[in-house]
């Protein structure tokens, strides 16, 4: 802040007396203000803060311990004090004087690694979440601009890809599955990765080949399904959330649907925990949930070995979020020949890909990524398979694939490609 | 009605409290679970501020309270049983086949060390170098299992390189702890200037939220502490990690810096927060009287009367009623013994 933009009464009473640096009575200098004034901030950014319940509830109780910031996975690429400091940011809100400016706001991931951990209990990334939704809903501060044309895209399409929304169908159609109707016993939820990206709808081909082949009785919506919104949340678009919401629930009401299943631990999260608010029931399981519950029925058996050591990436919302650590390797387990290893960091210490809060549809510098310094784990580990559930943790791990600089064998699997390959073809 | 006092624990608060109602003339039974006296303070080497000697002190009240004649002492023992209201309780205890007529009962059962196996981040419990402020307490001991040497547990090597963490189970929302445990800013300082004092090279640093420092001699101490070269950085450790050498790596914000940090260490002290006695609930239970949210023993008052139990001739002394220094302790047994009194001077007088 500068002078020019203290109030007036303290431009008014500026003078050598006021502002010097004194030594036995003499002025010795004038110094140059640029101090903050803390009892006149502005009263905008506190309204908006306090009706965003960021400087009251979210942040209030933190004590400035610094556990956050230093859990936070962007520690592990760089420390530049400048950096994601959730610590000064919560420090900040707290005093009415948060920097909207800042690019950092739009740092966090969300993957929960500081909340799991937060002393004081604070919801870390929901006051992410509502500092993004104060400068969404009041047009002030720094807002991406990638992050904007995917949102208008996914307000616009349906989808963040800007790609139009005929084409989801159209990919629907080479399916060749059934569309849902009412008494089918479970709906896949596809999501948007697959409809648009090609690395991940083959994931999404693999998870419907196994369920075809079990027998399940199961559907899709096709181009009635929207984007479950969850990156949108993130990013602060409240209000678009909320019409996505409302789309896929009334979609799911009009075709009578009880139980889903998803490709993305993202919609999982969504439905499961944020569609609640909106008063509708639904029975959800995340894809690795229903084939590691069809694999304890017998009626999923893989007879096909895979010999290959694996290492599992859990993906924050399948573990920290909702606390699914088992599932995804239950199904490794049962492949049979697979020999499953563990990173150092996994389960509740999993190093976040980076994609989660909306960061996927944003760029990340090369020397940021986290899926850079995972990837080295996974090497280190010895597997030459990374597996992941996740089309985020997917993408970004192929990505980061490429430009690694160093020999290895690895791969970067989905479970459920894993799975299908452990089914022989008959 | 009985003129006798039953004391629950015979740690510091004890005895002094059965101390001090020997010298107003009420007489008092000294009941102690353990087969010995001096409840923790026995095993402390040191204690802060003034690095007297913890055992010198229980041996000295020891010597005080086994020559008053007014005292019995009950060791191995525990109340199991008590009814009847104020002032004519009936106590039975482990050891005998009778009941003991008592007029008040005086609860000072003390305090448990926090398991550090809770804080699952710290690794207590799977890395050998992370040890507990206790565990750390008994290798400065001459006496102690390394004669005093700062030995640490993967390979017998002294460690150069130690973390203290504070605040570990204390101030935490996740483990139910919300309080601060006051004393372990200040016992972690004696710690480390007992450290400095016998390895001078070595690199001390002290990770702390804020330091809380509040008694007589004790700010005196931090800042000797800062003197002998003990590094304070402001930042609670998020995690710790091991290499395969044994060493332990952390990660912390140093948050003045507004720098995230990775430091490696030979040794890594958790300076645990206490929570109440084991046995505080079964004991609330058996003499009717409440805990607090904190899960110590609550106060009938606790502005005016806050060595009262929650119910008439109960009284608490010492760290039943949340943690404290020693000087502490032995105020709250003088007070509880003049409550004592002054609860037996407001009785009718009858017939005994």
């Amino acid at each position: 802040m500068t002078i020019d933009s203290k109030p007036d009464w303290i431009k008014g009473i500026k003078s050598e007396l006021d502002y010097g640096w004194r030594y036995h009575g003499n002025v010795l200098g004038i110094l140059p203000d640029t101090s903050v004034i803390l009892n006149e901030s502005d009263t905008e950014i506190e309204e908006a803060l306090a009706d965003k319940g960021v400087k009251d509830s979210s942040s209030a109780s933190c004590f400035q311990c610094g556990t956050c910031s230093a859990i936070c996975p962007y520690t592990l690429v760089t420390t530049d004090r400048n950096g994601l400091s959730a610590r000064r940011m919560l420090h900040e809100a707290q005093l009415g004087l948060t920097n909207f400016e800042s690019e950092e706001t739009w740092l966090c991931t969300t993957c929960g690694a500081c909340v799991s951990q937060c002393p004081r209990g604070v919801e870390i990334t929901d006051f992410m979440k509502d500092l993004r939704r104060i400068i969404v809903e009041y047009g002030a501060g720094y807002y991406p601009k990638s992050l904007r044309t995917a949102m208008s895209s996914i307000a616009s399409l349906g989808n963040p890809f800007g790609e139009p929304l005929k084409k989801r169908a159209t990919w629907v159609k080479t399916l060749n599955i059934k569309p849902f109707t009412k008494g089918m016993e479970l709906l896949y939820f596809l999501g948007c990765f697959p409809a648009y990206d090609p690395r991940v709808r083959k994931v999404a081909q693999d998870i419907i080949g196994i369920l075809k082949k079990v027998g399940v009785d199961f559907g899709i919506l096709g181009s009635q399904e929207s984007c479950c919104g969850e990156s949108v949340r993130k990013a602060g678009n409240e209000e678009l959330f909320r019409s996505l919401a409302h789309s896929n629930i009334h979609a799911f009401a009009e075709n009578g649907v009880k139980k889903i299943i998803t490709t993305s631990p993202h919609c999982y999260h969504t439905f499961k925990n944020e569609y609640p608010q909106f008063g509708v029931d639904l029975e959800v399981t995340h894809y690795t949930q229903y084939l590691a519950q069809l694999i304890k029925e017998g009626r999923l058996k893989f007879s096909k070995a895979l010999n290959r050591k694996v290492t599992y990436h859990d993906p924050c919302y399948l573990g920290r979020h909702n606390g699914i650590y088992e599932e995804p390797r239950e199904i490794l387990r049962s492949i049979p020949g697979l020999e499953l290893i563990e990173m150092p960091d996994s389960g509740q210490k999993s190093v976040c890909c980076g994609g989660g809060g909306g960061r996927i549809w944003l760029e990340t510098k090369k020397e940021e990524r986290l899926t850079n310094v995972r990837l080295e784990q996974a090497i280190e580990t010895g597997a030459n398979v990374l597996a992941v559930s996740c089309p985020y943790c997917l993408t970004n791990f192929e990505d980061s694939l490429l430009t690694v600089d160093r020999e290895h064998g690895i791969q970067v699997k989905d479970i459920a490609e894993l799975a299908w390959e452990a089914i022989p073809l008959s | 009605m009985s003129r006798k006092v039953i004391i629950l624990g015979g740690g510091v608060a004890g005895m002094q409290a059965a101390i001090a109602l020997n010298d107003l003339g009420t007489e008092s039974i000294l009941v102690e679970k353990e087969p010995e006296l001096g409840g923790r303070v026995k095993n402390y080497d040191k204690i802060f501020p003034f690095f007297q000697s913890g055992k010198e002190l229980v041996k000295d009240l020891e010597k005080r309270v086994r020559g008053a004649h007014l005292v019995e002492i009950k060791l191995g023992t525990t109340v199991t049983h008590v009814e009847g209201q104020p002032p004519h309780f009936q106590v039975r205890l482990d050891t005998g086949n009778y009941e003991i007529s008592a007029g008040a009962i005086v609860v000072a059962t003390g305090f448990e060390p926090f398991d550090a196996s809770l804080q699952e981040e710290y690794g207590y419990g799977i890395y050998q170098n992370v040890i507990t402020a206790t565990e750390l307490e008994s290798l400065l001991d001459p006496e102690g299992p390394t004669n005093g040497e700062l030995r640490r547990p993967s390979d017998g090597k002294i460690a150069q390189r130690i973390a203290i963490v504070f605040c570990v189970g204390s101030r935490n929302e996740k483990l139910g702890h919300n309080y601060c445990s006051r004393i372990c800013c200040s016992f972690s300082t004696k710690q480390a200037i007992e450290i400095k004092k016998k390895y001078p090279d070595a690199r001390i640093v002290c990770f702390y939220i804020d330091i809380r420092t509040y008694g007589r001699g004790f700010e005196e101490m931090y800042r000797q502490a800062q003197e002998a070269g003990v590094n304070y950085i402001r930042g609670r450790v998020a995690e710790c990690g091991v290499l395969p050498n044994g060493d332990i790596t952390i990660r912390v914000e140093d948050t003045f810096l507004g720098k995230p940090m990775q430091g490696v260490f030979d040794l890594v002290s958790l300076s645990h927060g206490m929570t109440p006695c084991l046995d505080a609930p079964k004991i609330a239970t058996m003499l009717g009287i409440r805990l607090a949210e904190d899960g110590f023993f609550d106060c009938m008052d606790k502005e005016l009367y806050a060595n009262d139990a929650t119910e008439d001739g109960i009284f608490l002394a010492g760290a039943a009623i949340g943690m404290k220094p020693i000087p502490d302790c032995i105020a709250d047994s003088n007070a509880v013994a003049a409550r004592v009194a002054a609860f037996f001077a407001k009785m009718p007088k009858e017939t005994e």
